[in-house]
Order: structure tokens, then C-alpha cells, then sequence
């Protein structure tokens, strides 16, 4: 089977997994306390208006019906309009993804750029003063919640120094202070795995014979150990999606960014379902296309292995 | 004597023409600039029509029928003044003439009647539930008429549900599926130029603006000519906007907790103002355990209230000895009716009523900072005085009130409520009302009856009168809340970035005498 084969074949197996996910969200949300229309009528309006908002947002059917007409809807490309502000879904997801993505994809790009790096380092050095100083810096990012690292970033670059915004959106300067945040945060566990994954590669016969072998360390580290101790690295990728819209949301409140995650909270104490819906089973979407990704990029990694 | 005559005139032209020019001159000298602020509540979606809460800043662009002043007195806005007729089943409004919403449309008798058949489409019209019809007899009067008395309605005129919109501009937008998001229209001193997020608002002075009510200093169009309005929820994140300079005035929203920190800052004013809110504990007379009004006087009198705001609140507010707020007409009740810290005759009371040895009360709450503070500090306080334990449930809102409604799983809550009058009672206690909002089970023939009294008085006057009546009632016998403490609003500005800030009782300030000094505008 070829790759393009293979990726095929799992999107075809992923639908049915978005579908079950997407019943599960819908029944939760519905089986959920609260309703959208007490946000909407207010609680002295007569028994009759809160039903005629009821209807009217279709919110009377049996929950299976309510499914069949959304899953319909979202198929044909209407997803509706937001409960709450009244405004078309489509221009509010795409809105708040960009912003989220613009935050994320750079997080995600930086992470792997600096946290590898330290792992390799750390596992060739282990013991040293290098190694020492790399896992305390990766731990003391672990250790620390991401909205007090945002908040003491903030405190000191905006505040302090006056060099950066303090929060929003908009261009490159705005960005710096949340991907910081959420970079220092995310590099412990990459970090930490690729160390561990490369000290145990380095210890594999073909390495310590290639060594003996005369073979120049840089090659042998960072061509043939490095592509091996990379496969446990690749495989939290695909997880490491779903941590980063996790986290995203509290960094995206901390910077006063209009990102897909603050809206999702918002949205779920606003009993705003469409928009809910719509979010999650985007977020299910882009976890799963995360794995199956971290799939494919083993077979380009590591060309042995056969899909 | 004609010589005098026109050197006096002369010199009378010459002091009107200085000073006419003085007030230009000083008017050039404030005008301008952009003003940065940043609040703390949801954005909304500035419907008024479809929404059940719309924010306070939404005034800058709807203005309002009435206003309230510095007293907390009802003065004119749109409305230049009312008259009741002796029944009181009809008001007569009288509109100022000028009034034109952003679009151009001028506000008229005629668009006050179209815009309550607007307001009835929509969620929002159950305060002008009562009116029948709204008859324009001149272009600016009206002649309201209601089924039933409302002394109330004033209040109504002035809450921001009541803020006309442009019927004409609805219709263009294509009604309430249209309206409200970035496509605003209203008759404030401001309208909306652009929405670039849902957080962010963009306003620009309206330059025909000059219907201020009478008791701003200013009411012609506002001297700063841009705000920009940013919805940051976070309020250690408000405050270091402020901080950092790239916010000019926290509207509201600012923390007890942080308080003092901002008070050390020389270059930022904090601003005090009361609030509408009254945290409380809701003792629900359904409950077994409860239903001894002696338990219900000892819990009132069990909670020291001073060192309850002292360790939610930093102190900050004031503690609530009834149920009402201090600026209500109805609150003014004898002294000796209040709840206040006696835990001697609490124990006492407990005694009496055989629960000597306490019990524990099923309490929910709602998953709020100072909520959960609020009743982990009464926690501690009624078990260590009456031995009264509190088992504690927490709930995101809508999961509250959904168990308010259904009436399930509470003997007690701790709970807030912001409103301004004294129908609340209605609201909370009215048989009519139960299961929700009547959540507490009141179900009590004297205070339906002294309620009903009261919502039909034929004038605002009666309609006090009754509700203190009600009000001594509640404390004395039917007892279904323990009050705790009223909270205040605050607020915080930059001092070299505004100026002519004057507050308003419930926070804010008139906005067209804010200006921005000249030197800080360059």
C-alpha cells in the first residue's frame, strides 16, 4: 500500500470516529443543565415566549431529530448562526482559528525547534553541567502553570520594560508574549522525551560500533540517532495538538485574545450550542488529522516502516 | 443719555462676543483625541430587543428615554419631563424636539410607537408588558396608556432595555436576525464606526448630539472624539493595561484584591462607586431544617458581617444588614430590624428551637471567585457560633438555575442579585413566582398581598410606602435570606489621559464631560 493509499484509507476510518464523537458531544451538551433561551428571554417573560423561543430555535424536537437536522446543515455548509450574538458561525470560527492558529502553529514550530535540540544535547551530555542546566530549565517550565508564566512575562516586558502589549491581537508584537508563554510550557515534555529516546538509541550496538568504527560523532548523532530516537517524539505530535488548544485557551484569556478556545469556553457557559458544536468537532477533527499525521511522518522518517 | 445708553450696549456686545468665544475656545481646547477603555462584563450582543442583559456602555450609544443623576434622582434625557394622570393608567411624555438617532431618522412621538411593536418581536418588552398603547398626539408627545398601574414605569424608562433604536434602521438590517452585533443605531453621543472582534468596539462622536440630559455639564456632542471600548475578562490583565498606559479607564471591574496595589500607583485615580448587587444567603423555607423562623433569625444573626467583607472584599463595600440597597426608597427601616451580629441570642434562638447541637445545610453556589470565598468564610463562621455546618456544592450558573428551577438538592444558597428597586420582592418572593425565581418556597398572603399593593400603587410615593412595608416584614417574619454584603463598583482612570471625571452613583461617569487634556492627545 503507498502512503497516499494509506492516508486515504484512515481518513475513510476517521469519519465514523468524528461522527461518533460529534453524538456525543451533541447528547451531552443537550443532556447538560441549562439552555440557551435563559439567555435570551429574561426570566420574568411569560411561559409562552419561552416556548415560542424554544421553537424557534428548534430546541422542542427529540434530540435525535435535532442531530439529523444539524449533521444535514453542517454537511451543506450551513453551521448557522451563534445563539448569542447572532452572528453566522462561519464568520465567527473562521475569525477566532486564525487568531488561534496564528498563536499555535508558531508554538508548535518553536517547541520542537528548541526543545529537541535540548533533549539531543542533554542525552549526548548527560551528566554535565549542559544536561543539568537543560532539564532545569525544561522542568521549571513543567512546574510552572502557564497563566503565571504569561502573567510575570507580561509584568516584566510590558509593564516593566515597556517593550511589548500587554495583551490583544494584531501584529507580530502581539504575538510574542502568549507564544513564549505557551512554548516554555510545552518544551518539558518534548525535551524530556527526545533525551530519553536518544540516550536509549545511543546505547544500541550499530551506534557504540560506529563510534569505535571512527565514525565522526556529529554524523553518527545527528544522522542515524537522531532518526530513530525521533519516532517517540512524533508519536505525542498528534496528542500534543489537542494540549496545545488545552492550554491555548488559558493563555488565549490571559492575553485577551480572541482565539477559538475562548470562545468555546463562552460558549459552553452561554449554552451557545451551534457555536459549541461547530468548535468541537473542528478541535476532534484537527486531533485526529494530528495522529494520522504523526502516522504518515513515521513512514518518512523511518522508511522500514511498511503501511 | 443715548451715548451712555450705547456705550453700555457696546460694552455688553463686547464681554457677550468674549465670552462666546471663551466657551469656543475652551470647547476647541478639550475637543479631541482617542479614549482607551476597557471593561469587564460580557460585550453582549447591544440588542436590546433580543437580549436578556446588555451592557452599562451601551448608553453611549443608545443615550437613553430618562436618566438618573447624582442623587440617583429620575431626570430628563430623551424625555424632557412626564406627567401621571390622577388613576394612574396614563402618562403623558413630552419628547425634547432634535432628537435624531445615528442614521439620521428623527426620534418622535410616532417612532416611540413604532418602536414598542419592535420591542414586543423580541424578548425584551416584559417591563412594558402593562402598556396598551402608546398614542403620539403632537410630533413630541406621547400618551402611554397602561391596563394597570404602574408606578414602576419610570424605572422602566430608564433601564437600557428602553433605549430606542432606529425602527428604521432595524427594517434596512433586516430585523432582529440583523440587528445588534456591529449594526447598532441608536441616539447616544456616540455610534459605532467598527467591530473588529467580538471584544472590541469602536465609537465616534456624534457631532449633532446636543439632547444631553440637563444635569451634565455638557450636553452637546463629547468632547473626546473616538472610544474605543475592549472586553479583556481578566482582570489582573485590565489592570496591566492600565498600567502599562495602553488603557486609559477601566470602566469597571476592578478587584477588591487589587486595590490597594493600584492605590500606590500616582499616576492612576481609583474610582468608588455603589452597585446595584447584594450577596446574600438564600434560606429556603421548604426546607425541614429551616422552617423554624427562630433558625432563620439565629443564621441572620449568627454571621458577623464586618469580618466577612473584611476577608472577601478587603473590606471594600458595606455590610448588608437587609435585603435592599441603601439608595432604594423602601430600605429606610427601623434600626432594630436589621440583621445584625448578635451570637449570643443566635445561640439562643437555636436553643429555643431545639437545634442546640446544629445540622448541616445543603448549600449551592455558583463557580464565582467571591461567591465560593463568600460561603466557605460563612462556612467557618455559623459552625463555630451555632454549630450550623454548610456542605458546599458548586455550579457553573446555568447548571444553578437549573436547579432552582426543578427545586432539587438545596437547603440553602449563597447567591447575588443586582437591581436597583425594591421589585425584587416581586421577583424572588411572589407565590406566583415559585418554583423560579421564588426558589426559596416564600409562599406568604401577606407578602402577596402587600406585593400586589404595591405594583398597582397609583403613584411612585404609595408604591415606596408598601415596600417598606414589605421590607419590615421580610426581616421580622418570613426571614428567607440572611443579607451579607453590598458590593461597590470600581473603577480606575490614568490621571494625565482624563479629565472632568464626575461618578455616577452606580459607576461611570457622563461621558461628554470626559476630555482628554491637550498635551496627553499629542
Amino acid at each position: 500500500m503507498t502512503l497516499f493509499q494509506y492516508f486515504i484509507r484512515r481518513l475513510f476510518f476517521a469519519i465514523p470516529k468524528v461522527l461518533i464523537l460529534t453524538i456525543i458531544i451533541f447528547s451531552v451538551l443537550r443532556i447538560a443543565p441549562g439552555s440557551p433561551v435563559s439567555h435570551l428571554v429574561p426570566d420574568t417573560a411569560p411561559p409562552e415566549k419561552i416556548q415560542e423561543k424554544r421553537e424557534e430555535l428548534g430546541l422542542d424536537k427529540p434530540i435525535y431529530q435535532q442531530y439529523f437536522i444539524w449533521l444535514k446543515n453542517v454537511v451543506t455548509g450551513n453551521w448557522g448562526r451563534s445563539i448569542i450574538s447572532r452572528r453566522p458561525v462561519t464568520d465567527l470560527v473562521v475569525d477566532r482559528a486564525l487568531v488561534t492558529l496564528a498563536m499555535t502553529i508558531p508554538t508548535a514550530i518553536l517547541v520542537y525547534l528548541i526543545a529537541v535540540p535540548i533533549g539531543i544535547i542533554s542525552a549526548i551530555m548527560r551528566n554535565t553541567i549542559f544536561d543539568h542546566a537543560g532539564m532545569f530549565v525544561v522542568i521549571f517550565g513543567a512546574s510552572m502553570p502557564s497563566f503565571w508564566i504569561a502573567f510575570m512575562l507580561m509584568y516584566l516586558f510590558s509593564i516593566k520594560l515597556n517593550l511589548l502589549p500587554t495583551s490583544g491581537a494584531g501584529g507580530i508584537k502581539y504575538l510574542i508574549l502568549p507564544v513564549a508563554s505557551l512554548t516554555i510550557v510545552g518544551m518539558a515534555l518534548t525535551a524530556r522525551i527526545t533525551r530519553s529516546s536518544m540516550l536509549e538509541v545511543i546505547r544500541e550496538d550499530y551506534i557504540v560500533s560506529s563510534i569505535t568504527d571512527g565514525l565522526p560523532k556529529p554524523i553518527i548523532y545527528y544522522v542515524h540517532a537522531l532518526k530513530n530516537a525521533l519516532l517517540p517524539v512524533i508519536t505525542v505530535l498528534g496528542l500534543r495538538i489537542g494540549w496545545l488548544i488545552a492550554s491555548g485557551v488559558l493563555i488565549e484569556f490571559v492575553f485577551a485574545r480572541p482565539g477559538l478556545g475562548r470562545a468555546l469556553i463562552e460558549a459552553i457557559y452561554s449554552r451557545d450550542f451551534p457555536v459549541v458544536q461547530i468548535i468541537m468537532t473542528l478541535l476532534v477533527f484537527f486531533v485526529i488529522f494530528g495522529n494520522l499525521l504523526a502516522d504518515v511522518l513515521y513512514g518518512v522518517v523511518d522508511p522500514r516502516i511498511r503501511y | 443719555m443715548k451715548r451712555s445708553i450705547s456705550i453700555y450696549l457696546t460694552i455688553g456686545l463686547v464681554v457677550a462676543l468674549f465670552l462666546f468665544s471663551f466657551n469656543g475656545l475652551a470647547q476647541q481646547e478639550k475637543s479631541g483625541g482617542t479614549l482607551k477603555i476597557v471593561v469587564g462584563g460580557s460585550m453582549g450582543s447591544l440588542n436590546p430587543i433580543t437580549s436578556d442583559w446588555i451592557p452599562g456602555y451601551s448608553r453611549l450609544i443608545y443615550g437613553g428615554l430618562l436618566s438618573r443623576d447624582f442623587d440617583f434622582e429620575y431626570q430628563d434625557y430623551a424625555i424632557k419631563s412626564w406627567e401621571i394622570s390622577n388613576d394612574g393608567l396614563e402618562w403623558k411624555l413630552h419628547l425634547k424636539e432634535g432628537v435624531k438617532f445615528h442614521n439620521g431618522q428623527e426620534f418622535t412621538a410616532q417612532v416611540l410607537s413604532d418602536w414598542l411593536k419592535v420591542l414586543r418581536e423580541g424578548s425584551g418588552s416584559s417591563d412594558w408588558e402593562n402598556v396598551t398603547e402608546i398614542e403620539p398626539l403632537d410630533k413630541h408627545t406621547a400618551l402611554v396608556k397602561m391596563k394597570d398601574t404602574t408606578p414602576t414605569f419610570l424605572y422602566t424608562l430608564v433601564n437600557e432595555f428602553s433605549t430606542p433604536i432606529s425602527t428604521e434602521y432595524w427594517n434596512k438590517v433586516g430585523g432582529k436576525e440583523g440587528y445588534g452585533y456591529d449594526k447598532i443605531c441608536g441616539f447616544g453621543p456616540y455610534k459605532v464606526v467598527d467591530r473588529p472582534s467580538q471584544y472590541k468596539i469602536i465609537l465616534e462622536k456624534f457631532e449633532e448630539f446636543d439632547w444631553g440630559p440637563s444635569w451634565w455639564e455638557n450636553q452637546g456632542p463629547g468632547y473626546v472624539d473616538r472610544i474605543e471600548i475592549t472586553y479583556i475578562k481578566e482582570s489582573s490583565t485590565r489592570i496591566a493595561r492600565l498600567q502599562a498606559n495602553e488603557a486609559d479607564i477601566i470602566w469597571s471591574g476592578v478587584p477588591a484584591h487589587r486595590l490597594s496595589d493600584l492605590k500606590k500607583n500616582e499616576d492612576v485615580k481609583v474610582v468608588e462607586s455603589s452597585s446595584s448587587s447584594v450577596k446574600y444567603m438564600g434560606l429556603d423555607l421548604a426546607s425541614p431544617k429551616l422552617e423554624d423562623k427562630r433558625v432563620r433569625r439565629a443564621i441572620n444573626l449568627a454571621i458577623d458581617r464586618e469580618s466577612l467583607g473584611k476577608v472577601v472584599y478587603n473590606g471594600i463595600g458595606k455590610p448588608a444588614h437587609q435585603f435592599l440597597r441603601r439608595f432604594v426608597p423602601a430600605s429606610n427601616i427601623p434600626d432594630e430590624l436589621l440583621s445584625r451580629y448578635n451570637p449570643e441570642k443566635a445561640k439562643e434562638l437555636m436553643k429555643e428551637a431545639g437545634h442546640e447541637d446544629g445540622f448541616t445545610l445543603r448549600t449551592m453556589i455558583v463557580d464565582e471567585s467571591d461567591i465560593k470565598k463568600l460561603a466557605t468564610t460563612l462556612q467557618a463562621q455559623l459552625e463555630s457560633t451555632i454549630n450550623v455546618k454548610l456542605d458546599i456544592k458548586t455550579y457553573d450558573e446555568d447548571t444553578f438555575f437549573a436547579k432552582r428551577e426543578a427545586h432539587e438538592g438545596y437547603d440553602a444558597s449563597v447567591f447575588g442579585y443586582a437591581y436597583s428597586t425594591a421589585g425584587i420582592f416581586h421577583w424572588f418572593f411572589h407565590s406566583s413566582m415559585k418554583p423560579s425565581p421564588n426558589y426559596l418556597s416564600v409562599d406568604n398572603e401577606f407578602v402577596d398581598m402587600i406585593d400586589e399593593s404595591a405594583r398597582t400603587a397609583p403613584n411612585p410615593e404609595i408604591h415606596h410606602a408598601y415596600y417598606r412595608l414589605l421590607n419590615k416584614g421580610m426581616q421580622k417574619i418570613v426571614i428567607p435570606y440572611a443579607p451579607l454584603w453590598h458590593p461597590v463598583t470600581l473603577g480606575a482612570y490614568r490621571k494625565n489621559r482624563v479629565d472632568g471625571w464626575k461618578t455616577l452613583t452606580l459607576g461611570g461617569a457622563p461621558i461628554t464631560d470626559l476630555w482628554i487634556p491637550a498635551d496627553a492627545r499629542k
